[in-house]
């Protein structure tokens, strides 16, 4: 099937005939030039849900699924690589065919069989994004120190491509939705209430923001994170070289952790024994991490976590939090009233960067020791040998124009006889 | 542009091969009067100068000074490809990156034509006075191939002492020594065999053996060969050729410590 839907509609209708010859012809038709892509949408939508566009930190308008019961979602497009030869082949009933066999097989066929081919192998995925990343350039473009209702944030400023959304969320049917996005504001600013029914103000406030981050990192953690990221950003960054010298215990103590990563270390580990799937790349590799004293064990697992939550907390700022708002955040999080404390974390880092660095100036050393000496002999012998080869190759050349003449005459003894510059005096330059 | 016709191959043939045994690359200078050559050997004790006048080819055209530098065994190579009776003609661009030859025969319509690279020789040149030498000797230029040949089986180097009586020859060697002596004699049926000795003063100098057997080289240019001597300047062994061309070689004396 899938060499044959390569390129289905291309293919001429004689040459189907070739490759099948058993199936009754079918004319393919002509491919078109934008073909349509799959989604997949979320379950028991609401007719009323949307597709629309939306200003997004990365690209100017990203398009966004909008249910007024469900929220936001966000679309994740998932690519075959280029190399792999996929494609769509889309047949609505067959799947119920097998299962229902009693439905008459007939009951309008060619209706029925209207099978797609895709050539692109690509799916759009339709995945819940929480309305705070929406509201959030929002707020930081109009952060200047004053408090606005959530209305004014949506309806008055002029942000770009908003147009959409604000259509959508005056429809009745979508209150609840509008709802909810004020309920989500509130998570990340301070808010003023006004008090006898007037709309609440808000403004956006860093530490809250930096709060919430932290919890969402948390539960990012929790399910374990992707095996790539883990990888990469886990793994490698608390590789510790492998030396020949012995090398003093980390110092860092367990003590100067504080309450929270311990219990969220534990809550890691049931996850880890309940689930079985990627979690569970989790647990090897903090198993893989632990060195051989217990003490340094608990440590590692400790800074591994952390590490965990900041790689979480840092994807989830560079994909939804807008630039503005990202130095402040930093701040926040370094601040000593951070919501997640980083120091042991820190610590660690730049103990594994040190040892690193002494790793690598330990072979560098060595690596030039033992490769100039080899490096510098083959030099020499080749430079050697270069020179050779050269002075013998004008040597030849120097004989072969030179006569033979003038080659005996070399060995005259010209012993007592004086330069004939010293008799004729030299001529001016050239007489020509 | 340069053109330069000879009626005979043999000229330029004889004359680079007297000289490609004594220096390996020289320039050719080219001008209106005709083509001149003056170069040492590697130990810069011998000259050679060379100079066939506009008058030795049949047409001659310089438009510009020219300075043809030639490898001269690539020239040898060049010219054993002409024929002795052929006719030669040179040929150069004003800024010439190579040297045409191009060789007729007279009988057949047989026609070569070379093309040799030139190169950049930078050589100094020797400015040679006019010299009034104390002695002048003229002789058949096969009889001082033969001295030279015989003497330098005995020794490296040759005493030539030329006094009233005549010229002496003399050397010196391990196996013993040997002198040769000519007198002043005329030959009333062959002038070419006619020894003429002009002397104003008494010379006596020691030149080196090997040096005088190549010059002798040039022996077939010319039937005579004119030897001039003073003490403490070099020896001068002049071939001449028609038109007032010639071959000049130029060695400086052994002077000193006499073996």
């Amino acid at each position: 099937m899938k060499t044959r839907s390569r390129k289905p509609t291309k293919a001429t209708p004689s040459k189907t005939e070739e490759t099948e010859p058993k199936n009754s012809t079918r004319d393919l038709a002509p491919s078109v030039d934008k073909p349509p892509h799959v989604f997949i949408l979320p379950k028991d939508a609401s007719a009323e849900a949307r597709i629309l566009s939306l200003p997004s930190v990365t690209s100017s308008l990203t398009r966004f699924f909008v249910c007024p019961q469900k929220g936001f979602y966000e679309f994740t497009k998932i690519a075959a690589p280029k190399k792999a030869c996929r494609s769509w082949l889309l047949a609505p009933r067959r799947l119920g065919e097998t299962q229902a066999q009693s439905e008459p097989a007939d009951a309008g066929e060619s209706e029925q069989d209207q099978g797609y081919l895709l050539g692109k192998p690509d799916l759009f995925v339709a995945t819940p994004v929480d309305p705070l990343f929406i509201l959030l350039p929002l707020l930081a473009e109009a952060d200047s120190g004053s408090y606005l209702t959530f209305s004014d944030y949506l309806y008055t400023t002029e942000g770009e491509g908003l147009g959409q959304l604000q259509q959508l969320l005056r429809q009745s049917t979508f209150n609840s939705l509008e709802e909810t996005m004020e309920r989500r504001m509130q998570a990340v600013c301070d808010c003023l209430d006004m008090g006898d029914g007037e709309d609440k103000m808000y403004q956006l406030s860093v530490p809250k923001l930096a709060a919430e981050l932290a919890s969402k990192a948390r539960k990012m953690v929790q399910k374990g994170l992707p095996e790539t990221m883990e990888e990469r950003f886990v793994k490698q960054a608390l590789e510790m070289p492998v030396l020949s010298i012995k090398r003093e215990d980390s110092s860092v103590s367990v003590a100067a952790d504080d309450a929270a990563p311990e219990a969220e270390s534990a809550a890691t580990s049931q996850e880890t024994s309940a689930s079985v799937d990627s979690s569970a790349a989790v647990s090897t590799t903090s198993t893989a991490l632990t060195t051989p004293t217990e003490s340094q064990s608990d440590t590692v697992d400790n800074v591994a976590e952390l590490l965990r939550i900041r790689t979480a907390m840092n994807f989830i700022t560079i994909s939804y939090i807008p630039a503005t708002v990202r130095s402040r955040l930093q701040e926040a999080l370094s601040s000593p009233t951070s919501p997640v404390n980083f120091e042991p974390l820190d610590k660690h880092l730049d103990q594994v960067a040190s040892v690193k660095k002494q790793a690598q100036a330990l072979r560098s050393l060595s690596d030039n020791i033992s490769r100039k000496r080899s490096a510098d002999d083959d030099e020499d012998a080749l430079e050697k040998a270069e020179a050779k080869r050269k002075k013998k190759e004008e040597d030849e050349i120097r004989k072969k124009n030179t006569s033979r003449g003038v080659q005996q005459l070399a060995k005259a003894n010209t012993s007592g006889m004086k330069k004939l510059s010293s008799f004729f005096t030299k001529a001016p330059p050239k007489k020509t | 542009m340069l053109e330069a016709r000879l009626e005979q191959a043999q000229l330029l043939k004889k004359v680079v091969d007297a000289i490609k045994d004594l220096v390996q690359d020289c320039n050719f200078d080219c001008n209106d009067s005709g083509i001149a050559l003056q170069a040492m050997d590697n130990s810069h004790v011998a000259l050679v100068s060379m100079m066939l006048k506009s008058e030795s080819f049949s047409p001659f055209r310089c438009d510009r000074n020219l300075a043809l530098g030639i490898n001269l065994t690539s020239l040898t190579k060049v010219l054993r490809c002409a024929q002795n009776e052929d006719i030669l003609t040179l040929k150069a661009e004003d800024a010439p990156d190579v040297v045409n030859l191009v060789f007729e025969s007279a009988e057949s319509d047989r026609l070569s034509e070379y093309d040799i690279k030139l190169m950049d020789i930078d050589q100094e040149h020797l400015g040679i006075p006019d010299t009034e030498y104390a002695a002048t000797i003229s002789m058949p230029s096969s009889e001082f191939s033969r001295i030279t040949r015989d003497l330098s089986a005995l020794s490296e180097s040759v005493s030539i002492e030329c006094t009233k009586e005549g010229v002496k020859f003399a050397c010196t060697g391990d196996i013993g020594n040997g002198s040769v002596t000519l007198r002043q004699h005329t030959n009333v049926d062959d002038e070419a065999k006619n020894v003429e000795i002009n002397l104003t003063e008494p010379v006596a100098l020691t030149f080196s053996l090997k040096y005088l057997v190549n010059f002798c080289k040039a022996a077939g240019l010319s039937g005579q060969v004119k030897l001039c001597l003073s003490n403490e300047v070099p020896l001068l062994v002049e071939y001449g050729l028609s038109n007032n061309s010639y071959l000049r070689f130029y060695l400086a004396p052994k002077i000193g410590d006499e073996e």
